[in-house]
């Protein structure tokens, strides 16, 4: 398995500490003037999202996690999960709801996504920061509602996501969203 | 202006203040050089190397060894400002190049050797009264266990460390975040460095917001007791350095003395509100993307 030396830890590194896939958030170095070095990282859990802070000596070797990104595009929906393939290799997964999670509201054909893949094996799907999706639901708004502060109203997208829009943007209408959040950015 | 131009400016004038500090005191500035022949030895420090001619010398980790045989050979009181390297310390408090205060006064005890150190920090910044509290008070105030006798395995993250470096992890990890304004004092004997030991070692340690700010001694003067330390420290380094014999044939002549080094850095860290030592540096402006997570050298951490 490859290794790395503690000092050469960079934030975004993946390592595979008590059998399971970390990501590095951050790493400080501590040190005594005259001690002992230490390096302390915050990791977090990719399989579990769970943060915590583990110390090493300085110069020890670390286990990399064997985590790799890959983009693949949704080819359509099953009733448990999702159809992907890569651009290039054509090559197909599938990947359950119980590791694509909430992002479930996402999953709009024809659309790249990264996917992680730890040991081969997928274990989350990052949908593109932005989305353009068309509304399927949404009342229809009254003009001059304004004035009572009631600017958003709520709307149903073609993926089944449900997020607050403003009143003027009608059903059937296509609009981007922010999909860290699930807010709207604007109609496109 | 600028805000590099002017932590430019404010690093200028605190280098001012230092120098008119010790010149009030009538302590006299030294220039020694910083390539050495010897590396010096800590079990926990490396020395970076360099070629400066046919021969290869060694950066300076502290002015310590080339300032004590001036102290050896009669210079009285003596200071420096010096820049030193230590190979492979990068981090937000740590730069492989840091500028030193380190100064020597004779016959002084290490109280007042304390008191003059607390002086010399609130030229930078604006502190009450220091706490004094023991390494063993610490352990036992922080952690409720006696440093000198508890058994520190379950306490360091099955961390395979030896008693010094637990004690290390305990006081950098757990103790060092509370110090705000603290003078330590009474280190295990095997933490003496180039202290005397009376019981405890003689040193001492200044802590401001958690930062390790300054480090003095009642310094050690039998060479036989310096190579048994020497030796000590290399038996804990992967490759043990050779012994600079002219420090040790000279040892024996150094008076009576305290002496103290003050991390420069550090101190403009805490004054500047910095909350990484590279945006204090003069080197460092124009490169180091100063909004961002810290850009480590990875050529300067093997």
């Amino acid at each position: 398995m490859a290794q790395i030396t503690t000092n050469d830890i960079r934030p975004g590194m993946k390592l595979e500490i008590d059998n399971a896939p970390y990501t590095v958030v951050n790493i400080e170095f501590i040190k005594p003037g005259k001690g002992q070095a230490f390096n302390r990282i915050k990791v977090k859990n990719l399989l579990t999202s769970r943060v915590v802070e583990k110390t090493y000596k300085s110069n020890e070797k670390l286990p990399l996690a064997d985590v790799e990104e890959l983009k693949y595009r949704l080819l359509y929906l099953e009733s448990d999960g999702a159809v992907f393939m890569h651009d290039e290799t054509f090559e197909q997964i599938t990947v359950s709801f119980d590791v694509i999670r909430e992002n479930k509201q996402w999953m709009k054909d024809d659309i790249l996504f990264d996917i992680i893949l730890y040991k081969g094996e997928a274990i989350d799907v990052i949908p593109p920061t932005f989305l353009e999706l068309k509304i399927t639901e949404t009342a229809p708004g009254v003009r001059g509602d304004t004035a009572s502060g009631r600017v958003l109203k709520p709307a149903t997208l073609e993926t089944d996501a449900k997020v607050q829009v403003p009143i003027f943007i009608e059903e059937g209408e296509l609009i981007k969203v922010d999909t860290r959040t699930g807010e709207y950015v604007s109609r496109v | 202006m600028s805000p590099a131009s002017n932590i430019l400016t404010l690093r200028a004038n605190m280098l001012k203040a230092v120098r008119s500090f010790f010149d009030l005191r009538e302590v006299l500035e030294v220039d020694c050089t910083h390539l050495l022949d010897f590396p010096q030895i800590d079990a926990h420090i490396d020395v970076m190397e360099v070629k400066a001619s046919s021969s290869i010398k060694y950066l300076h980790t502290s002015p310590e060894y080339e300032m004590k045989k001036l102290l050896a050979k009669g210079s009285g009181d003596i200071y420096q400002i010096a820049k030193v390297y230590r190979k492979g310390e990068v981090g937000k408090r740590h730069a492989p190049e840091f500028t030193m205060i380190e100064w020597y006064r004779l016959g002084f005890t290490l109280d007042r050797l304390m008191d003059e150190t607390i002086k010399l920090i609130r030229l930078f910044l604006n502190l009450g009264t220091p706490k004094k509290i023991t390494y063993q008070e610490a352990f036992e105030h922080y952690l409720g266990i006696d440093p000198f006798t508890c058994d520190l395995t379950e306490l360091t993250e099955d961390l395979d460390l030896n008693r010094d470096a637990q004690l290390d992890y305990l006081f950098s990890h757990k103790i060092e975040p509370h110090l705000d304004f603290h003078i330590v004092t009474g280190f295990p004997p095997s933490q003496a460095a180039l202290a005397k030991v009376d019981q405890t070692a003689k040193r001492f340690e200044v802590f401001v917001n958690g930062f390790e700010i300054a480090n003095g001694y009642d310094e050690l003067q039998n060479e036989k007791e310096h190579r048994r330390r020497f030796h000590e420290q290399n038996s804990m380094r992967k490759e043990a350095y050779p012994l600079d014999e002219a420090f040790l044939s000279v040892i024996g002549d150094l008076p009576d003395c305290c002496g103290v080094s003050v991390g420069f850095d550090r101190l403009m860290m805490l004054k500047l509100k910095k909350d990484s030592i590279h945006k204090t540096l003069p080197s460092s402006f124009g490169f180091i993307p100063h909004e961002e997570p810290l850009n480590l050298v990875p050529e300067l951490s093997t």
